[in-house]
């Protein structure tokens, strides 16, 4: 469907290279990485704004490289949405879909639940309005492929949930691919079927969003992931020699390795309750150096034999386990590491 | 306590520049010499407005068009034709006018307009492009490029997100660059008095004044004066209004 072949570009300071990648018909791929990675570079040589200095592009079999973006079938939908303020919404809708039919503005209206708004002036809309009209627009004008940069960017929680349910909606129902750039995860985990992740204009990793969300293949991935416990250690078959002890994996490695656990994948053990399997193993005991709270769960720093283990805990099993109590009385904690989500990258 | 100092002395600059001139001018105006040179008014008005609405469209044509490329495009060289494309602002009218007067003079390509109402609107010309193209610039430049890729991503031509995007989205610029242009050519007096002279067939109410000024006819000249006043005024009213 589409397909990048080692496509370099320029744009200012910022610059791709040798970014290949393909996308199936009806899939979303997600393009994340640190700010001034190169995500809205890559994003705008797909559109065609920016010309590859490098590599070709196909789409549908089609070598669209040098087509200008109004030839190209992929519709544009950048980070201020930049819905048209002189017009309303309806005529918006129309400028996506040349000399569409009433019912069909109707229909895709109704589709992003923008019906009632058909006749206001776009200046006069909401952010969450905007983007429903943003994304409606660039609906009607038919493409095959709609690129995302960071169009859900900003807004509140619970209207950024409707709006990314809703464009889940419409994207299995209409049946279009599309590129999405954002900074955040759950975004790219909630849309995408696809993750890749970049620095410094390069793709350092690209797989299902399973893979890469819990299979990171190397210390940056892991790092920008969120794999913030990391270990260096020296491995012998399934078992790490590491500084706070030894950590049994479920693969054999040797030689030099370097290990990643995702705080969310740190448990605290209840005194007296059976482990049960992949959490039995792996058991460390330190003390709590600080909490730091978040909306819906917390931050425990643990010191473990002096060094720093992060574990993600909802904040009712903070509360149910008296683990600020535990805090202030110094008291020693159990944690495991599950052995199933830990990653080893050979140094 | 330093700030209203500070805003007391703001206004006492205010009032001492620019409302007590008027309001000396205003006590020696003449009202009944309005009637008795109605005429004379009459025709530096309707010349004054003529030839500063063909050059503000005309400039407008010219200057819109060329500073959304100069917005839009990079090419080589663009910051030197951006540098001549100033020069009109910081030179003054009068050096502009000569300029003009020698090569109209020395190629006898269009000596016939030199000292015709045509030519004063080549001297308002002369001075309001660049006035236009500069504030076009701006307003260009303010439009967000995304809405333009946002265009050509949905299907339309280069051309097209120009007609159908940037103008609609410039038009507040567009109005009040123009209106800033047309008062500046209703009152251009130095370009004008090099190419088109100081004659009858030619008297803008700037000229007017000048005419009015070298007899010593000053409350003939504060009508004019007054004029114009009004008609900046006016324009600066309608800038506010379009925000």
């Amino acid at each position: 469907m589409l397909k990048l072949e080692k496509i370099s570009a320029r744009k200012g300071k910022f610059e791709i290279r040798d970014v290949s990648f393909q996308l199936d018909e009806g899939e979303v791929i997600a393009i994340i990485g640190p700010s001034g990675s190169g995500k809205t570079t890559l994003i705008e040589t797909i559109v065609g704004v920016i010309p590859p200095t490098s590599g070709r592009i196909f789409l549908k079999e089609r070598d669209i490289t040098n087509l200008p973006p109004e030839k190209r079938r992929i519709a544009y939908v950048p980070q201020n949405l930049c819905v048209y303020p002189f017009m309303t919404v309806e005529e918006n809708i129309r400028f996506g879909g040349k000399g569409m039919s009433d019912y069909d503005v109707k229909r895709i209206a109704r589709m992003l639940r923008i019906e009632h708004l058909l006749g206001r002036k776009a200046k006069f809309l909401s952010g969450g309005e905007q983007q429903r009209v943003a994304i409606a627009r660039a609906l009607a004008s038919n493409p095959e492929v709609i690129a995302l940069d960071e169009a859900f960017r900003g807004l509140d929680i619970s209207t950024k949930e409707e709006i990314l349910s809703e464009f889940k909606e419409v994207q299995h129902a209409e049946g279009f691919s599309a590129v999405l750039v954002t900074h955040d995860f759950e975004e790219a985990y909630a849309l995408a079927d696809k993750v890749c992740v970049m620095n410094h204009g390069k793709i350092l990793q690209i797989g299902s969003k399973e893979e890469v969300f819990f299979n990171p293949g190397n210390e940056f991935v892991a790092e920008f992931l969120g794999y913030s416990n990391s270990f260096e250690g020296y491995a012998n078959g399934d078992a790490i020699e590491t500084e706070i002890g030894v950590i049994k994996t479920f693969n054999e490695h040797s030689g030099k390795v370097k290990l990643f656990v995702h705080p969310r994948d740190v448990m605290v053990i209840r005194e007296g309750k059976p482990l049960r399997k992949g959490i039995a193993e792996n058991i460390f005991e330190g003390t709590i150096k600080e909490i730091v709270d978040k909306p819906n769960s917390s931050l425990i720093i643990f010191d473990v034999n002096g060094a720093i283990i992060k574990a993600e805990l909802p904040n009712y099993v903070v509360e149910r386990l008296g683990l600020r109590e535990k805090m202030k009385k110094k008291e020693t904690v159990k944690i495991s590491l599950k052995t199933g989500r830990i990653i080893v990258l050979r140094r | 306590m330093r700030s209203q100092s500070l805003l007391y002395l703001s206004l006492a600059i205010v009032f001492l520049f620019y409302i007590l001139p008027l309001l000396f001018a205003f006590f020696k105006l003449d009202l009944g010499k309005i009637f008795v040179e109605m005429d004379v008014i009459t025709r530096a008005i309707f010349l004054s407005v003529t030839t500063a609405t063909f050059s503000t469209l005309i400039s407008l044509f010219i200057g819109v068009p060329s500073a959304y490329i100069l917005s839009r495009r990079d090419f080589p060289g663009k910051s030197v034709v951006e540098t001549f494309l100033d020069v009109p602002v910081v030179i003054p009218p009068v050096a502009l006018g000569t300029l003009f007067l020698v090569l109209f003079s020395e190629t006898q390509v269009f000596s016939g307009i030199l000292f015709t109402p045509y030519a004063i609107i080549v001297a308002q010309l002369a001075v309001v492009t660049a006035i236009i193209l500069r504030l076009m610039k701006t307003v260009f430049d303010q439009i967000d490029v995304s809405y333009d890729y946002v265009a050509r991503s949905l299907g339309y031509t280069p051309t097209e997100v120009f007609l159908k995007v940037d103008l609609p989205m410039a038009k507040n610029g567009i109005i009040s660059s123009a209106i800033l242009a047309w008062t500046r050519a209703a009152g251009e007096f130095g370009a004008t008095i090099v190419l088109a002279g100081a004659s009858k067939n030619v008297e803008t109410l700037p000229i007017s004044i000048y005419l009015k000024l070298s007899v010593a006819d000053i409350s003939g000249a504060l009508i004019s004066v007054f004029i114009l006043v009004g008609i900046g005024i006016a324009a600066i009213a309608a800038i506010k209004r379009l925000g």
